[in-house]
């Protein structure tokens, strides 16, 4: 009795002592005190957001697995990781759980997710890991160029990045597509715009998406276009996308071809005299009005007279302030957020955009108007002699089909072939010359570049193989290699200036192709082949 | 040692026990056999009833009984030698002082061998031995002899019992002995319940077999659903009778007669067998009937070409060969259609049950609505069903026959071929023309053979009836026209060089727009195999349905690579989307590889939605503007949509004509309805009384002539008709409906003319009054003319009443026409898209619409309906065949067949073909606006204006 008298009291004691230290109050401030410092080691979800828009995915996605987000906004955040990632179904698939659709930023993103998910089911994905570049081809046929899709964009992105001192993380990604419906499926650029101002590439969503060369007639250049896009991608890099339209465009456009050795034609059209033209003509769009993308401007026009500006502008910029205040600029840039260009811009030069805005247009007032105000940069209404000049290409065209070159070339005499800046008037003159078996006449028809309007496959594919048959082979290798940077899917830029349609395969000397050309051309004519000869076109 | 081995007498217990048990152990023997029987006989009765419970209680009695004799045996066994109990039960009972007194000396002499302090044992002993002596044996015996008496008493009313059971109720005792065997609820044992009487089968009505009767205990075949009756006596009444197959039963019901009857319907073979059931338990009679069921197969059918692929653009209808039998009889026989997921039955003969056999043929035109909106495979086959009426829809079928549509594109494409043949010999010529005029320049054509041979192929596409398609009718006028100058610059070759190049450079236009227009509708159509792979794809993820939906991704992919080759040759834009065709193909057959039908679906999801957008890739612009670097592709294509417009000048043309017939055709109609008005408010300026008076006087003179008697086509005849139809002018007359005496009046003129005529022809002639028959015809003469004259005046008078309204349509005629020569001048151009001949007949409607201004603005109703009717109808040329499609896929109008009678022909118009009679009008109409020579003339006129209304 004595003994479990005392065993009860035994037990009562402890079971008060546990008690006090449970609810101790110094314990509890302990507890807070481990609380608070949990939870600042959590990222919030704006640091991740920053994290996926400076390309920083691996950290991004460290970020995300400690941060016990909820709702929406992990939705969003891991449905963009995906998206930049270029895992366009498992964006989908995370959006498609939400029932949050009303929300305008996760119903933007669910349409995104499901045209980019249509647009590249089933596709190829083909990743060069000594590049570290990624690429997935809409087209299989695609898939036999992708190598020098890869080796131009390294070289960009690599020579790019040196100078301006940027590292861009690795792999690069990049989707060559179809179409313009694909290629506003997959970054969310409206469908009109791009049709209306005839974009081909677009740097968004951490990758570049571009159309294949296989989508125009006659190709357009495209390792332009790719190393813009990537320099795009390096700003965005740089920057966590907080650099402002203009000076992403500026340093596009400056970049284009800064990264390969010059070609005939690369300062054409003149950038600031374009510029100056439209100031002086009042067609200028201006800086501060460029919107949100060049490419939703009402007109390509529109578009190209932006370009021109806003590389001027940035000319003038470094003229008076020099490189290193641009590297500077862009690091700055890094931490000041969306609206950190004027900010950045003031501490580093010390005068703000609308300064250096009022300054540039002061420069260009000063200016000489040497050129004449009614100098057209825009097509107006076609003249009588262009009308002209049409129907004689078209029938010149027409006529080749038929292997009828002699009257092909009475038809294009040498005055009218002579006085002609246009490309596929000198090379349809130049084929049939080749054709007859006169390479040194068809280089006198073909003319050089510094005569034309612009360059195009045809006519320097054509103009290596004048060159080529007069014995001149370095010189033709340079315009086949030139040739591809337009259309690396155009049999007769493939085939070193021919074409199954010549009619003369069997008579021809065995094909000199280097190693990069031989499969494209192989590719080239196994694909008309497949698809039948169609009827002229 | 125990008490009873020391006890002195044993003997004279023994001697006791005897002489009880000698007289009652005999009855008591027969007393348990009774007592065992009367429990299995209870035990039986119990078991009848048939439920378990019944039978456990059953086999209890019997157990309980069995277990209770057992025990009083060993009981018996193990203590009838007890002295004690001897002394007890027997002695006692019969003498019980002696008995007691017996007990006691037992007792005492017990206690004396156990304790000695009760005395002398050897006391003890002789005082037993002296009890048991003063014992009598014969009351003992007495009483075993009373008791046996009492045992025979209850051995016989046992078994007076048991016998009145087994007399009354001894079936049922057997009956439940037999249940109480039961195994499976099966009695081991047959019993007899029926006495078969007669068993009828009686097949089902639609086979047509009469009643007939079977054996019961034999084999038989009967067809399913016959119904089997089986009848007899039963053996015993008030049992639960049933009919079986060992599984289901058919209870028997008792007719007035006493006999029972069971129907059983026959489903499938069974073994027939009459039973009872008593609760759970079945017992049997021994025999059975064993009835075959016979099925009723499903008809065959056989159709001829079946497992073969006919191609749809080789044939004009498919024509379908079958024959079909039914053991019994064919119902009704249906062509069934099916592709993808669409199916269409359609019945072809519905026959009356009766026909084991049937051959059959029926034709499928390529045009039917089923096969011309395919774009898949259709499989067709024949269905027959029998007269069955038991099972619905059983339906016997042929194999399938398959129809191939042509490709999407095809007859697109064999179009363009045709067009593209026509400019190659174009660009054949004008090579010829440059080479030839550089070598010798300004020289006249020494060699037309090009140029010739191309007109000869425009020619001929254009004429040509045995193609699957038909030119647009903006095509059709172009190569017209061209073929027209180009076979004036053969006569004239002064600037053929111009001509041909125009010629090439307008046929290449039209070239384009026709390869854009049919790229755009061929990509619609795959717009629909891709939906068709992506609902293959969807149902592929279910996976029951993954075979039948492999077979339609594969047949839709099929399809659709095809017309995507097709459309390869479509242009430009054609070449776009069939690129775009194949790469999403190439990612469909990417996704399948691996089973991935998610992807497969959202790859045909995409294709679907870009065919149904057919946009060229880079868009219109065809510009590489934005985001790139140098914008160079804007330079010649801007110029290439120059080089000839003779598209869309031809396009635009037609639209401004179409334009220009519809307002010309409402200005006419409203015209129209104002003559109309003019002529119903027409008043006739006359009086009652004067009319009157002038139908009295025509009726005096046609009263004369004969009213009846005449035979067919004789003098006399025409005399009869004369006079009908004059009296109903005169009647028409006083009437005042002048438009009706005109008619009869001309009537009654040509009666008579006939009766005149008849008359000098026949003998006597004819018995005609000549002189009546003249003063007849003299004075219908003056009243048509005067009749004639009223009418004029009155509608001149209405027409001037509606003058305003035809003023207010002289400056809206005279504007159409000024827009028709304005039209007519500007296809005067050297590069002029309308063929000559349809720019003369646009100048001539330009002027028939000036002269019905004319006549508009002096009132003159009449003749400017006239002239516009003129003007209309060469107006109505130009809408012909505007729009038509050109091949079968198209969802425009229908196509004609091949070799189909061309309406412009003028072969027999179709009854039913709006666009025929259409065509037939129009060709009236053209006709009455010209002359119609000769006496017959106004009559032909009046039957086409009347056919016309």
């Amino acid at each position: 009795m004595r003994s479990r008298y005392l065993h009860a009291v035994l037990l009562s004691g402890l079971a008060l002592g546990l008690l006090a230290l449970v609810i101790h109050p110094g314990r509890q401030e302990s507890h807070k005190v481990v609380a608070r410092k949990a939870r600042a080691d959590i990222a919030t979800p704006g640091e991740i957001s920053s994290a996926i828009s400076g390309l920083e995915l691996n950290y991004a996605e460290r970020l995300m697995k400690d941060a016990p987000l909820n709702g929406a906004e992990s939705l969003v955040l891991r449905a963009r990781f995906a998206l930049y990632r270029g895992d366009c179904d498992e964006a989908r698939a995370i959006l498609s759980m939400s029932n949050a659709s009303e929300v305008p930023v996760i119903r933007e993103l669910s349409q995104l997710a499901e045209g980019c998910a249509r647009a590249v089911a089933g596709a190829k994905m083909i990743t060069d890991d000594s590049r570290g570049v990624w690429v997935r081809v809409q087209d299989d046929a695609d898939a036999v160029w992708v190598n020098l899709v890869a080796d131009v964009a390294a070289r960009a992105r690599d020579v790019t990045g040196a100078e301006l001192g940027i590292h861009l993380p690795r792999p690069l990604r990049i989707e060559l597509v179809m179409d313009h419906a694909s290629l506003s499926a997959m970054t969310g650029l409206p469908l009109e715009a791009a049709e209306t101002t005839g974009t081909v590439a677009v740097a968004r969503w951490g990758r570049v998406t571009m159309l294949s060369p296989r989508s125009f007639a006659k190709g357009y250049p495209w390792q332009d276009t790719l190393a813009h896009e990537i320099t795009h991608l390096l700003v965005t890099a740089a920057t966590r996308d907080n650099a402002s339209l203009w000076l992403q465009e500026a340093l596009a456009k400056h970049f284009e071809t800064r990264w390969r050795p010059p070609r005939p034609l690369d300062d054409v059209p003149d950038q600031h005299e374009l510029t100056h033209l439209a100031w002086l003509q009042g067609r200028s769009v201006g800086i501060e009005n460029l919107g949100t993308s060049i490419a939703l401007l009402p007109s390509p026009e529109s578009a190209r007279i932006a370009y021109a500006e806003v590389s001027d502008f940035l000319d003038f910029i470094l003229r008076e302030s020099g490189w290193p205040a641009l590297r500077l600029l862009l690091r700055d840039l890094r931490e000041l957020g969306t609206d950190g260009t004027n900010r950045a811009l003031v501490s580093v030069t010390g005068y703000s955009q609308s300064d250096w805005i009022l300054r540039w247009r002061a420069a260009l007032s000063r200016e000489s108007a040497t050129k004449k105000i009614n100098d057209e940069i825009a097509p107006g209404l076609v003249t009588e002699g262009e009308i002209e000049r049409a129907r004689r290409l078209r029938l010149a065209e027409l006529l080749t089909s038929r292997h009828a070159y002699g009257a092909v070339i009475q038809l294009l005499s040498q005055d009218r072939v002579a006085q002609s800046n246009l490309p596929e008037l000198r090379a349809t003159a130049g084929l049939a010359t080749l054709q007859q078996g006169a390479p040194d006449r068809a280089l006198e028809f073909l003319g050089l570049p510094a005569g034309l309007l612009g360059l195009q496959g045809n006519w320097l594919a054509l103009r290596g193989r004048a060159l080529f048959e007069l014995d001149r082979k370095t010189e033709a290798d340079s315009f086949f290699d030139w040739a591809l940077a337009f259309a690396p899917t155009d049999e007769r830029v493939c085939c070193e200036g021919r074409s199954q349609s010549d009619g003369l395969a069997e008579n021809l000397p065995s094909l000199f192709v280097g190693s990069v050309r031989r499969p494209l051309c192989l590719a080239a004519r196994g694909l008309a082949a497949s698809a039948g000869q169609p009827p002229i076109d | 040692m125990g008490f009873e081995d020391t006890l002195p007498q044993r003997d004279p217990i023994e001697r006791f026990r005897s002489a009880f048990w000698d007289s009652v152990r005999p009855p008591l023997r027969r007393l348990t056999l009774v007592g065992v029987l009367t429990s299995i006989i209870m035990a039986a009765l119990v078991s009848r009833i048939g439920t378990p419970w019944s039978r456990f209680s059953a086999l209890a009695i019997v157990a309980l009984t069995a277990a209770w004799l057992v025990a009083l045996h060993i009981d018996k066994a193990r203590h009838s030698r007890d002295p004690r109990r001897v002394l007890t039960q027997i002695v006692l009972a019969s003498d019980p002082e002696a008995g007691r007194r017996a007990l006691r000396a037992m007792q005492l002499h017990e206690n004396s061998l156990r304790d000695d302090s009760f005395g002398s044992s050897a006391l003890a002993e002789r005082y037993v031995s002296r009890s048991l002596s003063s014992i009598s044996i014969q009351k003992i015996e007495s009483r075993g002899r009373r008791r046996a008496v009492l045992l025979e008493i209850l051995v016989f009313i046992g078994l007076l019992c048991s016998a009145l059971l087994a007399v009354a109720k001894g079936h049922r005792i057997l009956e439940g002995c037999n249940v109480a065997l039961s195994r499976n609820g099966k009695a081991p044992f047959a019993m007899l319940w029926l006495d078969v009487d007669s068993v009828t089968a009686l097949p089902p009505a639609y086979l047509r077999i009469s009643e007939h009767s079977l054996l019961f205990g034999s084999r038989v075949s009967e067809p399913k659903g016959t119904s089997i009756w089986i009848r007899g006596l039963p053996t015993h009444p008030n049992v639960p009778m049933v009919l079986t197959n060992g599984k289901q039963f058919v209870n028997f019901e008792g007719g007035t007669d006493g006999a029972m009857t069971a129907r059983w319907t026959l489903e499938t073979s069974e073994r027939l067998r009459v039973a009872v059931r008593l609760g759970q338990v079945v017992v049997e009679q021994g025999d059975e009937i064993i009835v075959d069921a016979e099925v009723d197969s499903p008809p065959v059918v056989e159709l001829e070409n079946a497992n073969r692929t006919v191609r749809l653009d080789q044939v004009e209808r498919v024509e379908l060969l079958y024959r079909a039998s039914d053991d019994h009889g064919l119902r009704q026989i249906d062509l069934v259609m099916k592709s993808a997921d669409r199916e269409e039955r359609r019945q072809l003969i519905r026959l009356d049950g009766q026909q084991t056999e049937y051959q059959g043929s029926h034709a499928v035109p390529v045009t039917d609505p089923f096969l011309r909106n395919a774009q898949l495979p259709v499989m067709v086959r024949i269905e027959a069903r029998d007269d069955n009426s038991l099972v619905e829809n059983i339906w016997g079928h042929s194999e399938w026959l398959k129809l191939e549509p042509p490709s999407p594109g095809e007859s697109e494409v064999s179009r363009l071929k045709a067009l593209d043949s026509i400019r190659a010999e174009l660009l054949d010529w004008l090579a010829q023309e440059i080479t030839r005029d550089s070598a010798q320049p300004n020289s006249s054509l020494a060699d037309t053979h090009f140029g010739r041979h191309a007109t000869d192929v425009i020619g001929r596409a254009l004429t040509d009836m045995q193609r699957a398609w038909e030119w647009p009718r903006p095509v059709e006028l172009l190569l017209r026209a061209q073929k027209e100058k180009l076979e004036k610059s053969l006569l004239n070759p002064a600037n053929s060089i111009q001509t041909v190049e125009q010629a090439a450079l307008t046929v290449d236009a039209a070239f384009h727009a026709l390869a854009e227009r049919d790229a755009k509708l061929v990509a619609r159509s795959l717009a629909e195999l891709a939906d068709e792979v992506a609902h293959g794809a969807r149902q592929a993820s279910a996976s029951e349905k993954r075979a039948a939906a492999m077979r339609r991704i594969d047949a839709a992919t099929s399809s659709l690579a095809s017309g995507g080759r097709q459309m390869a040759s479509l242009g430009s834009l054609g070449a776009d989307l069939s690129g775009i065709v194949r790469a999403t193909i190439t990612r469909m057959g990417n996704a399948r590889k691996v089973e991935d039908f998610t992807h497969v679906q959202l790859a045909a999801e995409y294709l679907a939605s870009r065919l149904r957008r057919p946009m060229p890739s880079a868009g219109g612009a065809q510009t590489s503007g934005v985001e790139s670097g140098k914008s160079g592709q804007e330079l010649s294509n801007r110029f290439r949509s120059t080089a000839s417009d003779a598209d869309v000048r031809i396009e635009r043309l037609l639209w401004e004509l179409q334009q220009l017939k519809e307002e010309h055709k409402a200005g006419l109609e409203l015209l129209e309805r104002a003559l109309k008005g003019a002529a119903a408010t027409a008043e006739l300026e006359e009086d009652r009384a004067l009319a009157k008076q002038r139908a009295d006087r025509l009726r005096g003179f046609a009263e004369h002539l004969p009213y009846l008697g005449a035979e067919p086509d004789s003098a006399m005849s025409s005399q009869v008709v004369a006079r009908e139809q004059a009296l109903g002018m005169a009647e028409a007359v006083e009437r005042l409906s002048y438009d009706d005496a005109l008619t009869r009046g001309r009537a009654a003129r040509d009666a008579v003319n006939e009766a005149m005529i008849r008359a000098s022809r026949e003998a006597n002639h004819g018995n005609a009054d000549e002189k009546t028959l003249r003063q007849l015809r003299d004075e219908l003469d003056g009243q048509s003319q005067y009749l004639d004259q009223a009418l004029q005046r009155a509608r001149q008078k209405a027409t001037r009443a509606a003058a305003g309204e035809m003023h207010d349509q002289v400056g809206k005629e005279r504007q159409l026409a000024s827009r028709a020569h304005s039209l007519s001048t500007r296809e005067k151009r050297n590069d002029a898209v309308l063929p000559e001949s349809m720019r003369r007949d646009l100048d001539r409607a330009s002027s028939f619409m000036d002269d019905a201004s004319d006549a508009l603005s002096v009132s003159d109703g009449d003749l400017a309906f006239h002239q516009e009717q003129k003007a209309q109808a060469l107006l109505d040329q130009f809408d012909e065949k505007l729009n038509r499609s050109s091949s079968g896929h198209n969802s425009d109008d229908p196509v004609h067949g091949k070799g189909s009678p061309s309406t412009d022909k003028g072969t027999v118009t179709p009854t039913g073909d709006p666009q025929a009679a259409a065509a037939f009008r129009r060709r009236v109409q053209r006709g009455l606006s010209q002359d119609l020579p000769g006496d017959l003339g106004s009559t032909i006129r009046r039957y086409a204006e009347g056919l016309l209304r």
